[in-house]
C-alpha cells in the first residue's frame, strides 16, 4: 500500500485547503523541512486523526482517541478567530489517497465541524470518516459506510502499528521510551499472530480437563476418587497460578513503573544540574547585558546632552567668522590691539626732540606728562583681555562645532555596537534559556522522589521473584498431575471412547504446543534476523556495536559488542534511534509476511542527532524495508551533501512555512 | 565677566523651565534651554535687540554655561547686536554687565515663545527630533510666529 496525496483544511496550523502529493516507487522518499513552530508535527498529526480519529497531545505525550476539538486545539486558530458570524460553520477535513498492492484507489477523508452560535464555538462530538474505492481491476466504484470504512482502514493501516509507520520522535527521551518495550510487545503479539496459538491451547487445555472429568465418571470407585481429587488439585493449582500470573502482570507494570520514574528522575536530576549550570552563565551573561544597557543608557544621555547643549551652535556658525572679521577690521584700524598703538606711542616718544633741540626721554617731568597722557588713552585692559579670551574661544569653538557631528555619528556607533553585543548576549541567553526549561524541583526533592521510586522497584521486583516462584511450584504441580493422571489411565481400558478422546485429546494439545514453541521460535529468530539485517543497513558506523540479539523473557533487544558486553544502555542518543528504527523495520517487515502488506514510513523524527554522514545510509535503508518513506525534519537536515547522495530516490521536497498573519502553514515544493 | 553675572527669566518662561528642565526630560539644565532660546531669538531678530523682558524670575549664574561653545556663542551674539566689542566690558559707572544681560534675556524669551510654540508644551525626550528640524526649519517657523 503506498500513500499517494494528504490534503486537508483548517487542520491545525493549515489554514488554507492544500494537496501534497508523496514521491512513490522509484523515487520513494519524500522530504518535509521546516523551522520550529511552523507545523511540521502537525502533519504527522494530519496522519494519526485521519488514519485513526487519534491525536498525538506532545505536551503531555499521550495519544488522544477521539479528540473533542473543545479541549483540544483541532480547528486553525486563526479560522475561528476571523469567523465570528453568528452561524457561521467551519469544516475541517484531512484526506489521504492511498493504493493498495494491486493498485486500487482508496480515498479516505475525515471532517468534523463547527458552529458560531452566540459568541462560543459548538463543536461537533466526533469526527465523522468516508471512504471510498476504485477498483483497479474493474474500476468498479465502492463507497463504504462510516462502519465499514473504520473495518477496511484497519486491514491496511492496524492501529497496533500506528506506532511504528507513524513514527513520532519530537524528543530524543520520548522517541526511545515510546516506541519501547511495552508497545512493543503488544505490536509483537498482535502482528504476529501468537496470540491465535495461546488461545488454541487453552482451549484445547480446557477441552482435555472436560474429557478427563467424563473418563472419571466411567472408572471404578476408587480411581474415581483419586482422579477427581487430582483433577480438583489440578484446578485449583491452575487458578493459583493464574492468579499470581495476574499479580506478577500487574507487579511488572508497576516495576516499569517505578524503573520510568527513577529513570525519569536520574535524567531530571542530571537535567537540573546541567540546567543549573547553565542557569549560572546565564546570569553572567545577563550582568554583562545589564552593564552593557547602562552604558548604552549614558551614551543615549552622552548623546542628548551633546545635542542639546551645542547642536544649536550649528544654526548660528556664521557668527564665528563675522566676529572674526570684525576682529580683524579692528586691528588694521590701527587703533587695536592697544599693544600696536603703545608701540607707536613708544616710538613717538622716542622720536620726539623738542623744537630747542632736547630730546624728551631727557626731560623728566615732560615725560611723565606724556607718560601720564599715555595711559589714560589706552585701551581698557579687561576688555582687550575679554576680547582676546573670545578670539581665542572662537578659534577653540569653531573646530569644535566642525567636529561635531563626527562626534554624534561615533557616539551612535559605539550605541549601535554595544546594541549589537546585547543582541548577540540575548540570543545565547534564550538558548540557555530554552535549554534550563522549567526547573520545577530542587535537587534534594528529585533526589527523595527517585531514591522512593528506587525503593518501590527493588521491593516489586522482590514480589515478582516471589510470585514467579509460585508460580513455578504450581507448574510443577501442574505437571505432577499429568504424570499422576497418565499412571491413573493406565489402569482403565483404553479402548473405549471416552479413553481414545482423552488421549487424541492430549496428542492435539501436545501438538499445538510444540507448534507453538515452534511458530514462537521462528518468529523470534526472524525479528532478530531481519533488527540485525536493518541494523547493519541503516547504521552508518556501527563503532564497537556488534550483535543485536533479542531476549525472549522480556522479549527485548540488546545490543552486544565485540566483547559480547550489552551496551544499549550506554549507546549514544544516535544510535540509539537507529536501534529503534531497525526494531520497527524489523516488525514491519514480519508485518509484511503476516498481513501480505507492505507499509509506509511516516517520520517525524529528530534525524539530525545520528549525525550528517548517517543520514543518507539511514533513508537510502528505509527504502529496503518500506516501500515509501516520508520524513519531516528540522530545518536544515538535509544539506546540499546529503541530497547530493539520496537525490536518485527523493520524489518530493518541501518547505514548511508559517504565515504568522493568516496563522497558516504553507507547504511550499521545492 | 565670570564673577556674579546672574542671568533672569521672565514670569512665564520660569513656569515652563522650573517644569522641564531635568534628567529624563529634553533639558536637563536651565542654561542649555536657555542657550537655546538665545540662539532661536537671535536667529529670528539679529538685527534688531526684543524689548526688555518683564517680571525677572529664577535667576542662574553665567558661570554653568559650557565654556566651549555656549559661552563663545553667547557672547558672539551680543557682540554683533551691540555692534562692538565693547558690550563685553561692564559698565564703566556700575561696573556690572547689565546691558549684555539684558541682551540675552531679550533674545531667549524671544527664543523660548518660537520653541514654546515648535514643541507645543513638550519637553520629553521623544521631542528631540522636533527640536532638530526647529533648527532646520527655523525660517518656516519665524513665519508662522509672524
Amino acid at each position: 500500500m503506498k500513500i499517494a496525496s494528504l490534503s486537508l483544511q483548517n487542520f491545525k496550523s493549515y489554514r488554507e485547503v492544500q494537496k501534497i502529493p508523496f514521491g512513490i516507487d522509484e523515487k520513494y522518499i519524500t522530504i518535509f523541512e521546516g523551522q520550529m513552530g511552523h507545523g511540521k508535527s502537525n502533519l504527522l498529526n494530519a496522519f494519526y486523526w485521519c488514519l485513526f480519529g487519534q491525536y498525538w497531545d506532545s505536551d503531555k505525550s499521550i495519544l488522544i482517541d477521539d479528540p473533542n476539538p473543545a479541549e483540544v486545539s483541532l480547528f486553525n486558530k486563526g479560522a475561528l478567530q476571523d469567523n465570528t458570524e453568528d452561524g457561521t460553520i467551519l469544516e475541517l477535513f484531512v484526506e489521504i489517497e492511498f493504493y493498495d498492492d494491486e493498485k486500487s484507489k482508496f480515498t479516505l477523508r475525515r471532517t468534523q465541524k463547527s458552529t458560531y452560535i452566540n459568541k462560543l464555538w459548538k463543536f461537533e462530538n466526533s469526527s465523522k470518516i468516508s471512504l471510498e474505492k476504485i477498483d483497479a481491476r474493474n474500476g468498479e466504484y465502492t463507497k463504504y459506510a462510516p462502519e465499514e470504512a473504520i473495518g477496511e482502514v484497519q486491514k491496511f493501516f492496524p492501529r497496533s502499528l500506528s506506532n511504528y509507520f507513524l513514527f513520532r520522535g519530537e524528543n530524543r527521551a520520548q522517541l526511545v521510551k515510546l516506541q519501547g518495550r511495552k508497545e512493543f510487545q503488544l505490536a509483537l503479539r498482535e502482528l504476529s499472530k501468537l496470540e491465535v496459538f495461546t488461545r488454541t491451547e487453552n482451549h484445547l487445555s480446557s477441552v482435555l480437563d472436560d474429557l478427563r472429568t467424563e473418563l472419571a465418571a466411567q472408572a471404578s470407585a476408587e480411581i474415581k476418587k483419586q482422579m477427581q481429587e487430582l483433577l480438583e488439585n489440578k484446578k485449583s493449582a491452575e487458578s493459583s497460578k493464574k492468579e499470581f500470573e495476574g499479580e506478577v502482570a500487574k507487579l511488572v507494570t508497576i516495576e516499569n513503573q517505578k524503573k520510568d520514574e527513577y529513570e525519569y528522575y536520574g535524567n531530571k536530576i542530571k537535567e537540573n544540574q546541567i540546567a543549573l549550570e547553565l542557569k549560572l552563565k546565564m546570569e553572567n551573561e545577563e550582568r554583562q547585558v545589564q552593564d552593557l544597557q547602562k552604558q548604552i543608557q549614558s551614551w543615549e544621555s552622552n548623546r542628548q546632552r551633546e545635542l542639546t547643549k551645542k547642536w544649536v551652535a550649528m544654526g548660528v556658525f556664521p557668527l564665528f567668522s563675522e566676529v572674526k572679521v570684525k576682529y580683524q577690521e579692528a586691528v588694521k584700524s590701527g587703533h587695536y590691539p592697544p599693544d600696536i598703538s603703545q608701540t607707536l606711542v613708544d616710538k613717538i616718544l622716542d622720536d620726539l626732540i623738542c623744537i630747542c633741540g632736547t630730546h624728551l626721554r631727557n626731560d623728566k617731568k615732560a615725560l611723565e606728562k606724556i607718560q601720564k597722557l599715555r595711559e589714560l588713552g589706552t585701551i581698557d585692559t579687561g576688555l582687550l583681555h575679554e576680547v582676546e579670551k573670545l578670539i581665542n574661544e572662537i578659534e577653540r569653538g569653531e573646530r569644535l562645532i566642525v567636529e561635531f557631528p563626527q562626534q554624534i555619528k561615533d557616539i551612535d556607533e559605539n550605541k549601535r555596537q554595544l546594541l549589537s553585543e546585547v543582541r548577540a548576549k540575548q540570543l545565547i541567553i534564550n538558548g540557555y534559556k530554552s535549554k534550563i526549561g522549567d526547573l520545577d524541583f530542587s535537587l534534594e526533592e528529585l533526589q527523595k522522589k527517585q531514591d522512593e521510586a528506587n525503593d518501590e522497584y527493588i521491593k516489586t521486583r522482590e514480589k515478582i521473584k516471589e510470585l514467579k516462584d509460585w508460580i513455578d511450584i504450581k507448574k510443577k504441580e501442574i505437571e505432577n498431575f499429568e504424570t499422576e493422571f497418565q499412571k491413573l489411565e493406565d489402569k482403565l481400558d483404553k479402548s473405549n471412547l471416552p479413553a481414545i478422546r482423552v488421549e487424541l485429546a492430549e496428542k492435539a494439545l501436545a501438538a499445538t504446543r510444540e507448534l507453538k514453541k515452534k511458530f514462537e521460535d521462528s518468529i523470534y529468530k526472524d525479528l532478530e534476523k531481519h533488527t540485525q539485517e536493518n541494523w547493519e543497513l541503516l547504521v552508518y558506523d556501527k563503532l564497537y556495536y556488534e550483535k543485536v540479539i533479542l531476549d525472549r523473557e522480556s522479549m527485548y533487544f540488546e545490543v552486544l559488542d565485540r566483547n559480547g558486553h550489552p551496551s544499549r544502555a550506554i549507546m549514544n542518543t544516535g544510535h540509539q534511534i537507529l536501534l529503534v528504527l531497525s526494531f520497527i523495520s524489523a516488525l514491519i517487515k514480519i508485518a509484511k509476511d503476516v498481513w501480505e502488506e507492505e507499509f509506509p514510513l511516516v517520520m517525524d523524527a529528530p534525524l539530525s542527532e545520528i549525525g550528517d554522514s548517517a543520514i543518507p545510509t539511514a533513508l537510502l535503508g528505509f527504502g529496503q524495508v518500506f516501500n515509501q518513506t516520508i520524513v519531516i525534519l528540522k530545518d536544515g537536515t538535509v544539506n546540499q551533501a546529503i541530497l547530493n547522495q539520496i537525490k536518485k530516490k527523493v520524489g518530493k521536497r518541501y518547505w514548511i512555512e508559517f504565515d504568522k498573519k493568516k496563522q497558516h502553514s504553507k507547504i511550499i515544493e521545492q | 565677566m565670570e564673577g556674579n553675572l546672574r542671568l533672569n527669566l521672565s514670569k512665564q518662561a520660569y513656569k515652563t523651565y522650573k517644569e522641564n528642565c531635568m534628567d529624563g526630560k529634553l533639558f536637563v539644565q536651565y542654561t542649555d534651554m536657555f542657550f537655546w532660546c538665545v540662539v532661536l531669538g537671535y536667529k529670528h531678530s539679529p538685527d534688531e535687540i526684543p524689548p526688555d523682558i518683564s517680571g525677572k524670575e529664577g535667576a542662574f549664574y553665567w558661570a554653568v554655561f559650557d565654556d566651549d561653545i555656549q559661552k563663545p556663542i553667547l557672547k558672539m551674539i551680543c557682540v554683533k547686536a551691540a555692534g562692538s566689542f565693547n558690550i563685553l566690558s561692564p559698565d564703566p559707572v556700575t561696573k556690572n554687565y547689565d546691558r549684555f544681560r539684558d541682551i540675552l534675556q531679550n533674545y531667549a524669551d524671544l527664543g523660548f515663545s518660537i520653541l514654546n510654540t515648535r514643541l507645543g508644551g513638550d519637553y520629553s525626550k521623544g521631542s528631540m527630533d522636533k527640536l532638530m528640524d526647529l533648527l532646520i526649519d527655523l525660517k518656516d517657523d519665524i513665519k508662522v510666529l509672524q
